[in-house]
């Protein structure tokens, strides 16, 4: 196992979002995935059909199907850690790993860890690992410390969903009959699948077909989450990215001097291959009370009897509440009388305040009709705001008298303000008069290369002039010459008119 | 900003929570107002139907994108661009949940979470949301009492980090894997076992190695 090769970035992740690591896994190589996922079943479920079909005992043939699920999850799992660890997978390879993956273990596989709480976080230590007795035992108590709580939560999870998508598929059937046939044909479809004491052929088909389907959808996932649970597991408890952050330190002191590269070789013979070699005893190193009690707490969590509760919940049903009998006896006739005429008053009340409501939105029709009515952008104009990058411009801000309000401001020494006043009555009138249309919130330049495309060229260059003027005061700190404001202000009737 | 988002696994037991939440909350509710009568029976529909609707979007809008269901795994509700979800993002996931339920049982929503990029199911993608786990960034406590080792050569922030890393896990690795990976920088330290590393690691965690 080289650690510098994996393709997915190892630190230490929440169970969670290792599980959903897990799947994206599996995600990106479900084309390999599924190809060997239906050869290998395929074959099995045409034998469970002939089964159904031919044998006295159909039950036990889906049991039996059932039972052989955990054969598929070995070229899952090569797949998906092949892939981490940077080696490449086609169809062939994983097929060729399923008798050898068969063939471990494969007594433990279908019996205990057939009905483990968690299985998927367990099968990656039999059948990646190939340990076997102590040694597994041993690797299995170190895991399940850590994460045996998270991998019955993904069991439960895969169990449901499992029944999620069970019942879809034969609620979606249902759905697909007439209406007229409901009664005959959709019972009949339902029925099928509740067993009525007499289950048909048909009914057992449809059963292991419609089972099949859930578990091609799900249980390539299933498999891929719980080996993220594992992988995030090793990677924590055996420090994977810290090893894997130490070497590329190494590396690169190595590269920076030639000198230290014999260092590192010997630094590197020195360590013993990680993986295998590291299936010894748990030994907490510094504080083993902190892990016997979380663990502790884990089983205190009764994360069993959680599944217990989940499996026993029905979806409230109406039918229960059973219909209060007429009771005439003292407390129970003053609740029906108080009862009813609570909802006297609320019935009423309710009118009250859907007539309030009418009234009110009668009253504020002004407010809210224009936004139902139908208005094109053209009607618009003249448009009596406009907003600018540097602030909002409205007409009534303006002066009627545009130049002789922007002389004054200059001749009172304020020359900035005069200048402002000026660029933007001129953006405002350039917009109403000219119907120059501007981008939202335009910078000057912006406003100058509009005016250039959209209006004459002696109304561009004019508007040219006095965005300069403002810009250079603006932004230069240099005001223009007494002359030019004055010559700007001179030409700016001819251009816009006045405001009003 | 990281935003991990949340998967099949976590966000099925989350909605399971939340289902039992509602489940007993609604029982109970019902069986007391049914004393009522009729009136009781009005009261229980609209209670039912305001707790089926509104369950979701005012947890997730008030309590900062998570439902109970969702605190207990470690979940909240976000716009996908990381903004806290409001009202209309909330509004509509939640409306949108008819539609992932289909058939029944929600068959629609676990395909699609699984297929989509970020785990998302249909209503989310019409509300642009996503859902993320809850980061906790609480500081780890674990180097405070340890006898800090200066630092006397240069390390980059990244192998700062793996440092750090090294001394806040060490306590959870067993001893030969920690002795190991302490060998492997002989190095760059010098002769250091996992205590002394352990060590420089408190002393870069404690701000003294900035470079």
């Amino acid at each position: 196992m080289n650690l510098e090769s994996v393709t997915a970035e190892l630190r230490p992740r929440g169970p969670w979002e290792a599980m959903d690591l897990g799947a994206r896994m599996v995600r990106r190589d479900a084309g390999v995935i599924y190809r060997t996922w239906f050869i290998v079943t395929l074959p099995l479920l045409i034998l469970a059909s002939l089964g159904i079909l031919y044998l006295p005992v159909p039950g036990w043939v889906m049991l039996a199907y059932w039972w052989l699920e955990p054969l598929t999850d070995g070229p899952i799992l090569h797949v998906v850690s092949q892939r981490l660890f940077g080696g490449a997978t086609d169809t062939r390879s994983a097929l060729r790993s399923v008798p050898a993956h068969a063939r471990r273990n494969i007594l433990f596989l279908l019996t205990p860890l057939r009905f483990h709480f968690a299985r998927s976080l367990a099968i990656p230590v039999t059948q990646l690992e190939g340990l076997k007795g102590q040694k597994r035992r041993a690797r299995a108590r170190v895991l399940n410390n850590v994460a045996l709580s998270h991998g019955i939560g993904l069991t439960t999870a895969y169990q449901h969903l499992m029944l999620c998508l069970y019942l879809g598929v034969i609620l979606f059937g249902y759905l697909l009959v007439p209406e007229a046939y409901r009664d005959t044909l959709g019972s009949t479809w339902v029925g099928t699948f509740l067993g009525d004491g007499d289950t048909t052929t048909a009914g057992n088909l449809l059963t292991l077909y419609i089972f099949y389907i859930a578990q091609t959808i799900l249980h390539p996932w299933y498999v891929g989450a719980g080996f993220g649970l594992y992988i995030n597991c090793r990677t924590m408890l055996e420090a994977w990215d810290i090893e894997v952050a130490f070497r590329r330190m190494l590396q690169r002191r190595a590269a920076r001097a030639t000198a230290a590269a014999a260092f590192v070789a010997i630094a590197f013979a020195g360590v013993a291959e990680p993986g295998r070699a590291e299936v010894r005893e748990f030994e907490p190193y510094w504080q083993p009370e902190v892990v016997e009690e979380a663990t502790a707490a884990v089983f205190d969590d009764e994360a069993l009897a959680q599944y217990e509760t989940v499996e026993e919940w029905r979806p409230l049903n109406p039918d229960d509440d059973e219909e209060p009998a007429p009771d005439t006896s003292g407390l129970n006739h003053f609740f029906e009388t108080l009862g009813r005429l609570a909802s006297v008053i609320v019935e009423f009340g309710l009118w009250i305040a859907v007539a309030l409501a009418l009234l009110f939105a009668f009253v504020t029709r002004r407010r809210w009709l224009p936004y139902l009515r139908y208005e094109p952008g053209e009607e618009r104009r003249p448009r009596q705001r406009i907003v600018l990058d540097s602030g909002v411009i409205t007409a009534e801000e303006l002066p009627d008298d545009v130049p002789d309000a922007v002389l004054g401001l200059w001749s009172r020494g304020k020359l900035r303000e005069a200048l402002s006043l000026l660029y933007r009555s001129s953006v405002f009138s350039t917009v109403a008069k000219h119907g120059v249309r501007l981008p939202r919130s335009a910078t000057e330049g912006e406003c100058v290369s509009a005016v250039k495309s959209q209006a004459p060229a002696a109304l561009a260059a004019y508007f040219d002039k006095v965005v300069t003027a403002w810009l250079w005061c603006a932004y230069g700190g240099r005001a223009p010459a007494e002359e030019t404001v004055q010559s700007l202000c001179r030409d700016w009737p001819s251009h816009y008119g006045s405001i009003a | 900003m990281r935003l991990p988002v949340a998967g099949l696994s976590s966000r099925s037991l989350a909605w399971l929570i939340d289902a039992i939440i509602k489940g007993v909350v609604l029982t109970v509710g019902t069986t007391v107002l049914s004393i009522l009568g009729y009136f009781g029976d009005a009261l229980s529909f609209i209670g039912i139907f305001l707790g089926l609707w509104f369950y979701n979007v005012l947890f997730e809008v008030f309590n900062q994108g998570a439902t109970p269901g969702k605190s207990a795994m470690g979940l909240r509700v976000m716009n996908a661009n990381g903004t806290p979800v409001g009202w209309t993002g909330s509004m509509i996931r939640n409306l949108l949940r008819a539609v992932d339920t289909l058939p029944g049982c929600y068959a629609l929503g676990c395909i699609s979470v699984m297929l989509s990029k970020d785990f998302q199911r249909l209503g989310d993608l019409a509300a642009n949301t996503i859902v993320v786990y809850a980061q906790n960034d609480a500081p780890d406590a674990s180097l405070r009492n340890v006898q800090n080792e200066p630092v006397r050569v240069p390390l980059s922030p990244a192998e700062q980090q793996a440092v750090v890393s090294f001394g806040e896990r060490a306590p959870r690795l067993n001893r030969e894997r920690a002795e190991e990976l302490a060998t492997l920088m002989k190095p760059v330290f010098g002769e250091v076992d996992a205590d002394r590393l352990r060590g420089h690691a408190a002393w870069i965690a404690g701000g003294e190695g900035k470079p």
